[in-house]
């Protein structure tokens, strides 16, 4: 383990969305700095874990929390916690591109905008800079104030990233942030990652699992709401503990 | 009845060609067997037709192994095995490439057959016979553990090399007495030694497929013994 | 046959030639309004008719004809009796302006039928000349030379400074009619007119029509005061509407969570849309007028009671009504929008640290605006066509000044107005003259239909700004 710290630590968390248990008692790790995938079959829960730890999951349904969730050895869910400063700290991006119907320079000033930021200047800089680490600066420096939706689904992708991004949060979380797009949009949102991991740390949530084999240091394997296995993502893909996460990954009947 | 579980992809597909690959290598296992059996039977009874037929069939040997080769290259590019899958192709690669090395040696076996030994040489012939059943069971034991990926078989498979070696040195020390005894014979002699000394090779062969079963099974990779008592008491 | 059926092609069929019906139906109104309409102020040519009288004598009448129809009218003898043998041919509808003064004429219509096969000749006199007076009369004849100078002035004119010089003009059944030019407003001679002049004459009567007042009783000059009147209480009630119920709806759909009371909020709000219109104008009198601006009238207007400055029918009130009516149609539209956005770009939002309300106003509201629009669309449409509610709080037969002018405040929101709808109903149904008020109430309507074509397409062309500026995202939400 190369590790130099956990950023989010989950303690014995449960989810329960209308009554229904979606997360059952689950304890894990985010190391800092580090890509950490979660899998898992459909309806397993992950998604949600994702979504608990920049408490989207609030927004939704009436859903009920047992356990906490860690950010730098601080809880989220405190009484007094600022669900938005939580929210600019941990980013988040979905699976769909979702970019709001405005300008490319608007869409990832928005953010800035709602911090009140006004400066011209601090604006033009960090879309730009947003922009390049997300790599789309070089295909839409010269369409800033073009529609975001005239750009490609992969453009999208990266322009939502950028978005978020341009809040320099600490945690990312990707919920199948490729699983919209074409191979070749895959791969560059899949570089992508490999370059924000030196900035952020990163949780994904994908159901490609070469992917996640791919872009990974770490992977947890989910199942009916709980937490199968967890570990260095070689470790998982070569030799689990597991037989669910054997079966599960080799593509055999559970 | 599937311990190892190859069957229960949800791919049946995939699951033919797991099972396609699995038996060509056994297929392979036994053609290696026979060659072996025939080349000590043509030593045994100065048979030189016999003994070119192994060199013959040699060609075949290769060629399966060229074929298994293709397949689980196929298998890599179309399936991306990951875990068990993984490692059950990465042991048929490397088992096939040690099958096809004993099948190089069972050829030079068959060759010192080809050579003509006079009476007295034939009493050396007698040790060989025995090295050459010993080594012959450790081959098929090994293929059967393979079959089975048995861990059980493959760790007896790994301590009867130990005897095979003994055997080894016993029968080479033999021969050096001969051939101080009568340094005339020491070609003859020669030709002998470099048999026993490929039914020894034939012997870690063996082993190495039995540390590959154990890779399967475990995950984890053997070099020597220490690191197989390991993993075989880890397993109780 | 039971592939065909199968085949589902009758179902084409069956549908295909509903919409037909529709079309057809659609068709017809919109020709039967715009040709009637348009037919009224064209300047048609008078026509001198000999005609044999039932006594054997002569008969001369002149006038505009309006229609030709096959037979199935009154036997000359017995107004009431219908004569089989003259069935067969063609009646003639003829208006040959107002006789009602002539002392001899005593009570001949203005409309009069004759059967085709008495008429003996038909001219076209260069000459003939329509009269429109300032009193509404129109008189068709020729002008006869007065003492000195030929009053014939040039026949292609249609409108001058009349000079002081009394006309007589000779009318057809040879009465000598004196006319003080004083009275005349405009004039010209149809039968001179080439077409060109003719579709000019036409456009001028329409520009005259449309910017002028009525005057007797309605059944003359223009309908400019229920123009503005529909057009400034439709602005009025949009203005009052569209904020109140884009706020209901965001508040309906956003805050309030989903419980049972929402729903109940919901469906009674719905169900406002289908109270009838004349209720809702009941309730304006009952509640807006009386309660409401009686409470005004006290609190502001005190020195004026008992006269009454808000506590009667007035624009104000009859907006408000509208606004009442069409607020379900507002709230439902907005909300179908809100519903439609998807939760992708909620969530986007809230994931970059928005709160609510900053979601709502900065991501929702503007991309709900096309939707918004169209519930104003459908909120316009219904108002400018409503007449009943109106009648009780605040539409007149004829108003004596407009809503807005240039006296301060220069918007008087309590003043009563004129409507277009209802300026249709009072010309169609409550003029003694049955043919002329056909006529013109077609051509009300018409200028009615252009009003609400215009206030719609300009709402729509809004929405499709809208739109395109905030096209909608079409993703939705899912692995939720």
């Amino acid at each position: 383990m190369t590790t130099s710290g956990t950023k989010i630590k989950i303690n014995n968390l449960s989810l329960w969305l209308q009554n229904q248990a979606i997360i059952k008692a689950v304890t894990m790790a985010i190391p800092t700095q580090q890509v950490t995938a979660l899998i898992g079959p459909s309806g397993c829960g992950k998604s949600s874990l994702l979504r608990c730890m920049n408490r989207m999951n609030e927004l939704l349904t009436d859903s009920r929390i047992e356990g906490d969730i860690l950010l730098d050895d601080k809880t989220v869910y405190g009484k007094k916690i600022d669900v938005s400063r939580l929210r600019c700290r941990v980013g988040m991006v979905f699976q769909k591109p979702n970019p709001f119907p405005k300008s490319i320079y608007e869409n990832v000033a928005f953010g800035l905008r709602l911090q009140g930021e006004k400066n011209r200047r601090v604006l033009d800089d960090r879309v730009e800079t947003s922009l390049k680490q997300a790599a789309l600066w070089g295909e839409v420096k010269h369409r800033l104030h073009d529609s975001a939706l005239n750009l490609s689904s992969g453009q999208q992708q990266r322009l939502v990233i950028a978005r978020a991004i341009a809040l320099q949060p600490e945690v990312l979380l990707l919920d199948e942030p490729a699983s919209a797009l074409d191979p070749i949009s895959t791969l560059k949102i899949e570089e992508l990652i490999y370059e924000l991991k030196s900035n952020y740390t990163i949780v994904i949530v994908t159901h490609n699992m070469q992917q996640a084999a791919r872009v990974s240091d770490y992977t947890a394997f989910m199942n009916a709401g709980e937490l199968i296995e967890w570990g260095e993502t070689h470790t998982i893909f070569t030799q689990p503990l597991h037989q669910q996460t054997e079966d599960y990954i080799t593509g055999r009947f559970g | 009845m599937d311990p190892l579980h190859l069957s229960r992809h949800i791919s049946s597909q995939f699951n033919e060609e797991i099972e396609q690959v699995r038996n060509h290598v056994m297929a392979m296992g036994g053609l290696i067997e026979q060659q072996l059996n025939n080349a000590l039977v043509a030593i045994a009874s100065c048979d030189a037709d016999k003994a070119q037929q192994v060199i013959d069939n040699d060609i075949q040997v290769n060629e399966w192994e060229t074929r298994i080769d293709h397949e689980c290259t196929r298998i890599i590019a179309k399936r991306q095995p990951a875990a068990s899958d993984l490692r059950l192709v990465m042991t048929i690669l490397k088992t096939i490439a040690d099958l096809e090395r004993i099948g190089d040696e069972t050829r030079r076996i068959a060759k010192v057959a080809l050579e003509s030994f006079n009476t007295e040489q034939q009493d050396l012939l007698v040790n060989l016979e025995s090295m050459g059943r010993h080594v012959g069971i450790m081959l098929h034991d090994v293929l059967d553990a393979f079959a089975r990926m048995d861990l059980q078989s493959a760790y007896s498979v790994y301590r009867e090399d130990k005897n095979v070696d003994r055997e080894y040195e016993a029968i080479t020390r033999q021969l050096m007495t001969y051939m101080m005894e009568d340094p005339s014979s020491i070609p003859k002699v020669m030709n002998v030694m470099w048999s026993v000394r490929s039914l020894e090779r034939i012997g870690d062969r063996c082993k190495n497929v039995a540390e590959y079963i154990v890779f399967f099974v475990k995950g984890k990779i053997v070099r020597d013994s220490s690191d197989m008592e390991q993993q075989y008491t880890v397993d109780d | 046959m039971k592939q065909w059926w199968q085949h589902g092609s009758l179902w084409v069929w069956f549908s295909a030639s509903a919409l037909l019906c529709t079309l057809l139906l659609f068709i017809a109104l919109i020709s039967l309004i715009v040709g009637k309409g348009l037919q009224h102020h064209w300047p048609a040519d008078l026509i001198t008719f000999q005609v044999q009288t039932a006594e054997g004598g002569r008969a001369t009448v002149m006038g505009q004809l309006i229609k030709q129809e096959p037979g199935n009218h009154y036997t000359t003898d017995n107004q009431s009796e219908i004569d089989p043998s003259l069935n067969t041919a063609q009646q003639l509808l003829i208006d040959q302006g107002d006789t009602w003064f002539m002392p001899s004429q005593g009570a001949t219509a203005r409309y009069i039928w004759l059967d085709d096969g008495n008429v003996l000749q038909r001219s076209k006199p260069a000459d003939a000349i329509r009269l429109d007076m300032h009193d509404g009369r129109v008189l068709f004849g020729v002008l006869q030379s007065s003492d000195a100078e030929p009053a014939i002035v040039d026949t292609q004119q249609t409108a001058i400074d009349l000079p002081g010089e009394p006309w007589l003009l000779l009318h057809a059944n040879g009465q000598e009619i004196q006319v003080d030019t004083g009275d005349v407003k405009r004039y010209h001679f149809p039968n001179s007119l080439n077409g060109l002049q003719k579709s000019l004459l036409f456009l001028k009567q329409w520009w005259w029509f449309l910017t002028e007042d009525p005057h007797h009783q309605s059944t003359a000059g223009g309908v400019f005061p229920a123009i503005f009147g529909t057009m400034v209480m439709v602005l009025l009630m949009s203005v009052i509407v569209t904020p109140f119920g884009v706020l209901a709806a965001i508040y309906l759909h956003e805050y309030a969570g989903k419980s049972w009371l929402t729903q109940v909020v919901r469906v009674s709000v719905y169900n406002l849309a289908g109270i009838p219109s004349v209720v809702m104008g009941l309730f304006g009198l009952a509640f807006f007028v009386y309660v409401l601006g009686g409470q005004l009238d006290q609190l502001f207007y005190a020195d004026q009671l008992p006269a009454p400055t808000y506590g009667t029918p007035g624009l104000f009130w009859a907006s408000l009504t509208l606004a009442l009516l069409t607020l379900p149609v507002v709230i439902v539209a907005t909300e179908e929008g809100l519903a439609q956005l998807p939760m992708s770009q909620r969530l986007g939002s809230y994931a970059l640290g928005a709160t609510q309300t900053e979601t709502i106003w900065r991501i929702v509201a503007p991309q709900a605006a096309p939707a918004m629009m169209t519930g104003l669309i459908l909120a316009v449409a219904r108002a400018a066509g409503e007449v009943a509610p109106l009648m009780l709080v605040g539409v007149v037969k004829s108003a004596p000044q407009l809503p807005i002018d240039g006296e301060f405040p220069y918007v008087h929101l309590e003043r009563q107005f004129m409507h277009l709808g209802y300026h249709l109903y009072d010309v169609g149904f409550q003029s003694a003259n049955t043919e002329h008020a056909m006529s013109l109430s077609f051509a009300v309507a018409l200028v009615l239909l252009m009003l609400i074509v215009l206030l719609n397409l300009s709402a729509f062309m809004l929405r499709q700004h809208l739109r395109r500026k905030y096209k909608l995202v079409q993703t939705s939400m899912e692995g939720v």
